[in-house]
């Protein structure tokens, strides 16, 4: 009679212990997958070097780096240009 | 053609076609965010700071980018800083005590703000850098003029400010065979880091930019003058 209360106070200890552990796990989870998300000193993404993607590497090419017009000059220049 | 005149970014600015006190806050504006002689400014507390990571305003994030799009377009002649820097967002990564400099963009983006902002035709010039609004003659290094129809142009090189420009492949200040190289853009942007570039690149110069249709006149240090086949190509070099 003693012994079978003794294990069934032991069996309900174990599903205790199994009860906060997988309550302590689950808030755990939760919590780091909250701070992934909302907290401000978490980053989003991996860092990525500072180079810019490709597709604007090739609209760089086509158009910042383009040539102006010219011509030959048709009254004394108001403004001159030095050296920076 | 009334011409006004203000100091800004270390240089003198001449406008004509619009309002000096707008062009003067655009130039303000720039220059409170990324001067290195101001203690306030964005740029130089980044570069004091010795956090790892920092986190910059989007105009300081989207001039970065600007800025290395640029070092990629011009093979890395043309640098934001001498090392590599991380970028996500608004986050900055990069070695603590790195010197970020951005004046290699920031000036000609000054003057092509202003020069948009122009309220009839005009012109804005800063240093080497001039962005039109229609037609205008500008005077050239060694004499001679040529006519602006519009975007920019810009002269880089050695007169005024002795041998300044520091080539990445090196580390140090550019020997180069020219003495003013002055280049014509879609921009004063444009203008401005190709005419860099084309000083650091020496005798290959010329062909480079006539690679990308840049025109682009060149001043040696013996006084002769070399234009490309773009400049010659659109007028007789003078």
């Amino acid at each position: 009679m003693a012994g079978s209360r003794i294990e069934a106070a032991r069996a309900r200890a174990r599903g205790a212990k199994l009860g906060l552990g997988a309550l302590a796990t689950l808030v755990l989870g939760v919590a780091f997958v909250g701070a992934k998300a909302h907290a401000a000193g978490h980053t989003k993404h991996r860092a990525r070097p500072l180079a810019a993607p490709q597709s604007f590497e090739r609209a760089v090419r086509e158009s910042v780096l383009a040539g102006g017009r010219i011509a030959p000059p048709v009254q004394p220049p108001p403004v001159v240009t030095s050296t920076s | 053609m009334t011409v006004h005149r203000f100091r800004a970014m270390g240089c003198d600015v001449v406008l004509a076609g619009g309002d000096p006190e707008t062009a003067a806050a655009v130039f303000e504006r720039w220059e409170d965010a990324f001067s290195l002689f101001r203690p306030s400014s964005e740029l130089s507390r980044v570069n004091a700071s010795r956090a790892p990571v920092l986190s910059v305003s989007p105009l300081f994030a989207s001039t970065l980018e600007l800025a290395l799009a640029m070092a990629v377009e011009t093979g890395w002649l043309v640098v934001p800083a001498l090392e590599e820097v991380h970028l996500a967002g608004a986050l900055l990564a990069r070695r603590p005590g790195l010197r970020l400099d951005l004046n290699g963009v920031v000036k000609a983006l000054a003057v092509d703000e202003a020069a948009a902002a122009l309220d009839e035709a005009g012109f804005v010039a800063c240093g080497g850098d001039l962005a039109v609004r229609g037609a205008t003659d500008v005077g050239l290094p060694g004499g001679g003029a040529v006519r602006v129809e519009c975007g920019g142009l810009a002269t880089s090189g050695t007169a005024t400010r002795g041998r300044h420009l520091v080539d990445p492949r090196t580390g140090a200040a550019c020997e180069s065979p020219w003495t003013h190289v002055t280049v014509s853009g879609a921009s004063c942007l444009a203008a401005d880091v190709a005419a860099k570039a084309a000083f650091l690149l020496g005798d290959d110069g010329p062909g480079w930019l006539d690679a990308r249709g840049m025109p682009g006149r060149f001043v040696s240090v013996g006084g002769d003058v070399v234009c490309n086949g773009a400049w010659d190509g659109s007028l007789v070099c003078t």
